[in-house]
């Protein structure tokens, strides 16, 4: 349907006649300021199309100007595929409704009334409320078309015909009503059983109460279990006590007897022990007289044999002090004559010592005397060496300090004279020749004929003194010079040669350079002397650095001589006596005093051991003295211990003993005997008594809580086992068995229902999603269009609501949060493609009261491109508050007054 | 001399397969203990025998017990000796024979509570009762123990419970006898009672029936599973004096017949009427038969729940009652056709039915059914029988979803769909 015109009276501002239209089939403006009535418009011809004309409904009372009882009347011109319609209503007070056809240019009327109210939703698709005014979901596919100023930005709930229409034409999906109707009967299948969000068993549903029932059953079922159980292990505890008791029973009687037992020895002990506790005293007592007779008697036997000891002892005392008194005398004479021997020895030595050291000062005199004579030899020798040397110096001093280099010097300067002036008797004429090849001259000097071969070009001097012939071979360029420069360089270097050599040999006092060079050989010569009579010197200066030393030796020698000599005034004889003389007398005098030495050695060592002797043998004597005051002592104290004991015992002290030693013996089979009465280990009895009777306590209790517990099991198993588990089981089972298939098949029911409904939503939404990508892909161009941004898709669900935009599904923008503006033009876009998608069975009208108004300026253009390009397949009525926005597109049009109604 | 030799009558056993029906079995088997006590006063028997087992527990009810008194109060003149088997041991205070109840026992009844020696109809009873419920012990070791004391030429049966220690045939704590114990233990006869179907043993031996030996296990003289076969009887011993064979009489006392009966569900209608024709033959004993049905073969969730619900009512007169679905339930592949005209989706989800019953149940993919655009992921299968079962996906097991669960998927299914056809 498309809209020609609408016209109103008496609603809201306008109380007169307004229109608006004719309305373009393409793109229309109606552009005008807020409050002048464009939404009322709008507005009061939806209730016109879809309103019963009767209806008395706030919204239709709403359209009255404000404080009036007027009645608003509305009319509508609209064409639609089977042809143009005119609808007029007028509603409360005087309500009226009348459709009309254009038939051949004129109105004709269809209908009047309600059958004219019920034509119009006919050819609108629209319906009728239950109650009250119509709402958006009744007006058909116009819910869809008409963007209403002030609405939330979202995308209508797709249900009702209307949406099974358009969804059936944008996405082509079939609306299977097999299906439809399969999945909602599975689906209240499931429902009676299941909550379908979480798919638990519904409260109150069978499969729930059944549930409960089981739960109750196998709690019990639990419990009786629980106490057949418990009752196992009652019986494994009962039969573990059982089993005990008959241990504990037996340990019992066991402990029993033996305490039986002990406790009789013990009894028996009890009457015997002071018996034997008497004896065992006596026999003590028996034991210590023994012990101290028998001490008595060993005490004195011990006395008499020390008494023997000591007394030997002091015999052999005595004895061995008379044998040292009989050596002291002995010793005393051996000493004195000792004594003598050595005295006589000293003597003996004095004597022969005095005589050696005559001989030896004898032999020193005659050793000092040779050797002064050698001294006085070697002065002798040494003095005239030096003479002879001090000669030599004489002569050599004598002789011009010449040197080997000085003599080289002057032979170098004659020599050079000597060249000098052969060169200057050579030199005269001098020719070069110079031949262009290599050729032959022959030169004749001083008669003498010579050959010479000179290469081309190579120059050749000839020299001469006086005449030179050359013959030339064929010919050269001869050239003649005269010598006369260089003889006269030659003589001045000669005369300063000359000068030089002079005023050297002058220096040196000799004549010629020959004199010069045999002077020197002379010189060399004396050298050599010198150094031979130094060398003689030294030889017989010996030992001595010079001759003043040697002279001072000498004179020393001379005096010690001459001391010597006084000291000893030799006889004339002993004068005579040659040295080898001396030295054998010498030598017989020494191993005699050696000897005597030795003999005074060995009598002082002997003497000294003699008197050690005596000393020993008095220290001895002295010892044995006071040993013997002490051992009289000790006998007579062991004298007295003797004497004490006999007067003690008067009988015998041995006697005493035997008497003793029978009365212990007795005392012991006295004990042995009354031992014996007893049981061997009869001191533990008392306490073995106590403990078996305490052991055979302790079982006894044992045995008695034992028995106790046996008891208590006892009783407790027998009511168990009366309580016939085992059926109550049985039966819990059966009714177990019983709710558990009713739960099962229920359950099993509902999950059938569910899976086959399931299943069913599952293909018809996948076939759904086939077929919503076209529709996305037209979305998104538009959209692309609108935004100028074109790499965004735009996303739908199978309800065929925008989910949201983005480059893909991963980064899909939910529609939620997309900007305020971009909400508007996808609602737009989606808009325009259901329009579109309806136009081709039918012509459609699509009204946007101002719905751009977050809508940048730069979009507003985009905008207006799409809806250009949208006018040429269907009618668009834009309502706003901006001309400016859509100046220059489509046809304006404007709320005219028409006066009449 | 001549005795009933019985055992293992588990009185009170739960049957908790047969829910509701089970209360019925357990009061046939007492019907069925009047049955041979009366055979046994019929034959002028010196005493019946019960070795071992005579209840299912220690710990039934007192009235199992009562209802047991009441039984051989009926038979006054036939002496009961009852041996306390490996359910019904005597384990101390709380076992069943020191049960008040037994205070109060007919004077026919004695409990060979001990081990012991009991003269009864100028025999000796050699008794090895049991005291606990397993043990790796010989319990007739115990029996060669008594025998120890001179017979006085007085004819000697031995009796216990246990297991006969067979290699491979038994547990090792669960009372092991020596196959050949009569002859160790030299009895006349051993009387043993464990094993719940008839059997004959001589010196260690099988013995082939019709055949006297002198072990004796005469099973449980009343059924008490399906396919049991050697159940439902006790044995009549005549001994003529010490030393000479017993003869041994094999006499039918069961109440009730266990039948399994098979139903072909892919021929519904054949199967039906052939299932028919076999319960009106033991309809005249309906009382006395427990009836087992196998379904099976390939069929319509439609069909199935028709011959189900059928069935209720069919096997309704009988004592007890189980249906083992052995069925595969798919539709049929004209079902699929014409569910793919009306509507491709629902087609395309019962492929995802079928591809998450596969991945289930492991179960064969229905022919007509193509798979190859179902659900492939498992994660996905996952996540959907997740909400379904309200676990976490990560905790979910596609295994909690099993045939039975598929088969009533299908049939919801096809329920709604031919409601929503009409
Ligand atoms: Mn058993």
């Amino acid at each position: 349907m498309i809209l020609e015109s609408v016209e109103l009276k008496n609603v809201g501002p306008f109380r007169e006649t307004v229109r608006v239209g004719p309305l373009d089939p393409g793109l229309n403006i109606l552009a005008a300021s807020n409050e002048t009535g464009k939404s009322t418009l709008v507005k009061a011809g939806a209730r016109a199309l879809f309103d019963s004309h009767g209806g008395k409904s706030k919204e239709i009372k709403e359209l009255r100007p404000a404080g009036t009882s007027l009645a608003p009347s509305v009319a509508v011109v609209f064409r639609c595929k089977s042809g143009n319609y005119r609808i007029e209503k007028t509603f409360l007070e005087s309500p009226r409704s009348q459709l009309s056809q254009m038939v051949d240019g004129q109105w004709r009327p269809l209908g009047e009334a309600d059958q004219a109210d019920r034509r119009v939703r006919e050819l609108l698709g629209s319906e009728k409320p239950g109650a009250g005014a119509t709402k958006p979901e009744h007006w058909g596919l116009f819910r869809y078309l008409w963007a209403r100023q002030g609405e939330a930005v979202a995308w209508p709930e797709w249900d009702g015909e209307a949406a099974k229409l358009v969804r059936a034409r944008l996405a082509r999906v079939e609306i299977d009503p097999l299906i439809e109707r399969l999945k909602s009967s599975f689906w209240s299948e499931y429902e009676k059983n299941f909550t379908p969000a979480q798919g638990q068993p519904k409260a109150g549903g069978p499969l729930a109460f059944a549930e409960k029932e089981l739960g109750d059953l196998k709690a019990e079922l639990k419990e009786v279990r629980g106490k057949a159980r418990e009752l196992e292990e009652l019986q494994i505890r009962f039969q573990g006590f059982s089993e005990q008791t008959t241990t504990f029973e037996q340990e019992a009687r066991k402990l029993k007897e033996k305490a039986d037992e002990i406790g009789q020895q013990a009894r028996q002990v009890e009457l015997l022990l002071p018996e034997l506790r008497a004896h065992e005293k006596a026999l003590e007592a028996a034991r210590k007289e023994f012990h101290r007779v028998d001490g008595d008697l060993r005490a004195a036997r011990e006395a008499q044999d020390a008494l023997q000891g000591l007394k030997k002892e002091m015999e052999q005392s005595e004895q061995r002090q008379q044998e040292l008194k009989d050596a002291e005398v002995e010793n005393e004479s051996l000493l004195t004559e000792a004594d003598g021997a050595l005295q006589e020895v000293h003597h003996r030595r004095a004597g022969l010592q005095a005589e050696l050291e005559r001989v030896q000062g004898l032999l020193k005199l005659r050793r000092l005397k040779d050797a002064l004579v050698d001294l006085q030899k070697k002065l002798q020798e040494a003095e005239s060496q030096a003479a002879a040397l001090s000669r030599l110096q004489e002569e050599k001093s004598k002789i011009p300090g010449l040197t080997p280099q000085k003599l080289g010097k002057l032979k170098g300067l004659d020599q050079d004279i000597r060249e000098l002036d052969a060169q200057i008797k050579v030199v005269g004429i001098t020719m070069d020749l110079t031949p262009d090849k290599a050729s032959r001259v022959e030169v004749t000097e001083s008669g003498a004929k010579r050959s010479l071969k000179i290469q081309g070009g190579v120059t050749e001097t000839l020299s001469s003194g006086q005449a030179l012939r050359v013959r030339l071979e064929g010919w050269g360029e001869v050239r003649v010079r005269s010598g006369a420069g260089e003889l006269k360089d030659l003589e001045e270097r000669r005369r300063e040669a000359q000068a030089e050599l002079s005023k050297a040999l002058a220096e040196l006092g000799v004549e010629n350079v020959e004199q010069a060079a045999s002077l020197l050989e002379k010189r060399k010569d004396l050298d050599g002397r010198i150094r031979e009579a130094t060398q003689d010197l030294k030889r017989a200066l010996g030992d001595f650095d010079d001759l003043d030393g040697l002279k001072a030796r000498m004179n020393q020698s001379d005096t010690e001589h001459e001391n010597l000599r006084k000291s000893l005034h030799p006889e004339s004889g002993e004068d005579a006596l040659s040295i080898s003389g001396l030295e054998a007398q010498e030598e017989t005098l020494k191993p005699g005093l050696r000897d005597v030495e030795k003999t005074i050695q060995r009598d002082e060592r002997a003497l000294k051991e003699l008197a050690d002797k005596q000393a020993s043998c008095r220290e001895e004597r002295h010892l044995k003295g006071t040993e013997l005051a002490k051992l009289s002592e000790q006998t007579k104290s062991h004298e007295r211990k003797i004497e004490e004991t006999r007067a003690r015992y008067p009988e015998g002290i041995e006697v005493m003993k035997a008497r003793a030693g029978d009365a212990f013996t007795e005392a012991e089979t006295r004990v042995e005997s009354a031992r014996r009465k007893l049981p061997p280990d009869y001191e533990k009895l008392p306490e073995g008594n106590r403990r078996a009777a305490a052991a055979f306590g302790e079982a006894q209790r044992d045995l008695e809580k034992c028995r106790e517990d046996c008891q208590r099991l006892r009783g407790t198993l027998e009511a168990l086992g009366a309580e016939g588990l085992y059926s109550r089981e049985s039966q819990l089972l059966e009714e177990i068995g019983v709710k558990k298939a009713e739960a099962d098949a229920a359950r099993r029911r509902g999950w059938a229902a569910r899976l086959l409904h399931d299943l069913m939503e599952r293909r018809k939404q996948a076939a759904t999603r086939q077929v919503l990508t076209p529709l996305e892909d037209q979305l998104s161009s538009v959209f692309a269009e609108l935004t100028g941004v074109s790499v965004r898709r735009i996303f739908l669900d199978e309800n065929l609501q925008i989910r949201g935009a983005g480059r893909s599904e991963e980064e899909l923008l939910a529609f939620d949060l997309l900007s305020q503006g971009a909400k508007e033009q996808l609602m737009l876009a989606l808009r325009l493609a259901v329009a579109q998608a309806l136009t081709e069975t039918e012509p459609q009208a699509v009204i946007l009261d101002d719905v751009l108004a977050n809508t940048d300026p730069v979009r507003q253009a985009r905008v207006l491109d799409v809806l250009q390009a949208a006018a040429q397949r269907m009618q668009l009525l834009v309502l706003t508050c901006h001309p400016d926005h859509y100046r220059g597109v489509g046809k304006v049009v404007s709320i005219e007054r028409c006066g009449i109604p | 001399m001549k005795f009933i030799h019985s055992a293992d009558w588990q009185l009170g056993a739960r049957f908790s397969q047969f829910g509701p029906k089970a209360e019925s079995l357990r009061q046939v088997r007492f019907q069925t203990l009047e049955t041979a006590l009366r055979k046994a006063d019929e034959a002028s028997v010196d005493f019946f025998l019960i070795a071992g087992d005579l209840f299912e527990d220690g710990q039934v009810d007192d009235t199992v017990i009562h209802t047991t008194f009441e039984k051989f109060r009926r038979f006054p003149g036939v002496p009961v000796f009852i041996l306390p088997g490996n359910h019904d041991p005597n384990d101390g205070p709380s076992s069943i024979w020191n049960r008040k109840p037994f205070l109060t026992k007919p004077s026919n009844v004695t409990v060979l509570a001990e081990p012991g020696v009991t003269e009864c109809g100028g025999a000796q009873l050699l008794a090895s009762p049991l005291r606990q419920k397993k043990s790796t012990i010989d319990p007739t070791l115990k029996i060669a123990e008594l025998a120890r004391q001179p017979a006085d030429g007085r004819i000697r049966i031995g009796v216990t419970h246990g297991a006969l220690a067979f290699p491979g045939k038994h547990e090792s704590n669960d009372h092991p006898i020596v196959p050949d114990a009569e002859t160790r233990t030299g009895v006349d006869y051993l009387a043993v009672g464990h094993w719940h179907t008839w059997q004959v043993y001589d010196h260690g031996r099988h013995v082939m029936p019709g055949t006297d030996g002198r072990l004796v296990m005469p099973g449980t003289p009343e059924p008490d599973a399906f396919e049991q076969d050697g159940a439902g009887h006790v044995a009549l011993v005549e001994i003529s004096s010490p030393q000479s064979k017993p003869v041994v009489q094999k006499v039918p006392v069961a109440t009730l017949q266990w039948m399994t009966l098979d139903l072909d569900c892919a021929d519904a209608p054949a199967g039906r009427q052939g299932l028919e024709h076999r319960l009106a033959e033991v309809k005249p004993a309906a009382d006395r038969t427990v009836v087992r049905v196998r379904l099976h073969g390939r069929v319509s969730p439609r069909v199935l729940a028709e011959t189900r619900q059928w069935l209720e009512s069919a096997l309704q007169p009988y004592l007890a009652q189980q249906v083992l679905d052995e069925t595969a339930v798919a539709l049929t592949v004209a079902e699929i056709d014409e569910i793919k005209n009306r509507s491709p989706l629902l087609a395309q989800a019962l492929t995802d039915l079928a591809q998450i019953e596969h991945l289930a149940t492991n179960s064969p993919v229905p022919a007509g059914m193509d798979l190859s655009q179902a659900i492939s992921s498992l994660d996905e299968a996952r996540a959907l029988v997740s909400r379904v079962i309200g676990e976490k996906p990560e905790k979910t097991d596609l295994t909690r979803l099993d045939a039975e669960f598929f088969k009533l998927a299908h049939q919801l299914l096809s329920q709604e769909l031919q409601e929503a056809t009409q």
